[in-house]
């Protein structure tokens, strides 16, 4: 084994305590030793620092122009289910109210509201209403929470 | 970039957003470049496939659950993406000789001096061939551990230990051979 083995092995702790021992006294007393030793932890420092090379400056606009067809259909679906989802909330709402209003005894409380039975197909257009609401309020994108 | 940002991007980009992604892209690219280009030698098929790799990144990110650093897990795809490349293109790896490595896109914003040596080490480094030049990029440059590197190219850790100690030795001979580092005594 070479000094320069020697002194790689001795850098990254490889050699038996005993050996190690040896290698840091002679590092100390020998001036091959010494020489090598610093050496070593010179080129170790130079790799460490050394960057990184660097693809063109397109590189990331091709990139995302690649990933954008993968995430715009499914994005845009969603969006508008949400979007849609929220305006037929709106809508549903506003018509339950207005069309329940008892205008010629100025009773402005919806009847639905009072009513003991409300109609299958309302539940259902209250539960899709309140998905839209959720989901467009807490999706990320919206940055809301 | 520090984790706590890097942990933000990802968990944005997992919530469809695709200007976090872009983040990751930059920062992560330089990375994922070298390690291909590397393996490849070839700066057009290594940008190629580097895109591939962000492509494969993006579509499978909700599989990343910071078990592992977000380097590492790009670097596993970057290794399994390369390697599908050159089986499918059976390419002919050509050595690169040092003047390839000056065309190859060194960061421009390094200073004369600090580039010149930055390609002595390059050529150094393409004096290893791939494999070598692969392990030295992710210990050095990557700084993925032994561990680390052996779950990327999915091989023993002991492997990892005999190949990086003969890869960096044949590297310190080269640079002390090519006498590229002065060194003050």
């Amino acid at each position: 084994m070479n000094i320069e083995e020697k002194i790689g092995l001795y850098v990254e702790g490889e050699l038996s305590s005993e050996e190690q021992e040896k290698v840091a006294l002679l590092i100390a007393s020998d001036e091959d030793y010494k020489m090598a030793y610093t050496t070593y932890l010179a080129i170790e420092n130079e790799l460490k620092s050394s960057p990184l090379l660097y693809p063109s400056s397109q590189f990331v606009k091709n990139t995302m122009r690649h990933i954008s067809p993968i995430s715009t259909p499914n994005r845009s679906v969603k969006i508008l289910a949400q979007h849609g989802l929220s305006i037929a909330a709106i809508l549903i709402f506003a018509g339950l109210f207005f069309t329940d209003i008892n205008f010629s005894e100025m009773n402005f409380i919806p009847q639905f509201i009072s009513r003991v039975h409300i109609s299958a197909i309302n539940y259902l257009y209250i539960l899709l209403a309140s998905i839209g609401v959720i989901w467009a309020v807490t999706d990320s994108e919206f940055d809301f929470f | 970039m520090n984790s706590s940002e890097q942990n933000l991007w990802i968990a944005q980009t997992k919530n469809g957003n695709n200007k976090a992604f872009e983040k990751l892209v930059i920062a992560f690219s330089p990375l994922v470049f070298t390690m291909i280009y590397r393996r490849l030698n070839h700066r057009e098929n290594a940008e190629e496939v580097a895109q591939d790799v962000f492509l494969r990144a993006y579509k499978y990110i909700e599989s990343y659950k910071g078990e592992s650093k977000f380097s590492t897990w790009l670097c596993t795809i970057a290794n399994n993406t390369a390697t599908t490349f050159l089986q499918k293109r059976k390419i002919d790896m050509v050595e690169l000789s040092p003047e390839s490595y000056e065309r190859a896109g060194v960061n421009q914003h390094a200073t004369l001096e600090k580039e010149e040596q930055t390609v002595s080490i390059e050529s150094a480094i393409a004096s290893l061939g791939n494999e070598d030049a692969q392990l030295i990029t992710l210990y050095y440059q990557a700084e993925q551990s032994i561990r680390e590197i052996a779950a990327i190219l999915n091989i023993e850790e002991n492997n990892v230990k005999v190949k990086l100690y003969r890869a960096r030795k044949k590297l310190h001979e080269q640079l002390v051979k090519n006498k590229t580092i002065q060194y003050e005594y």
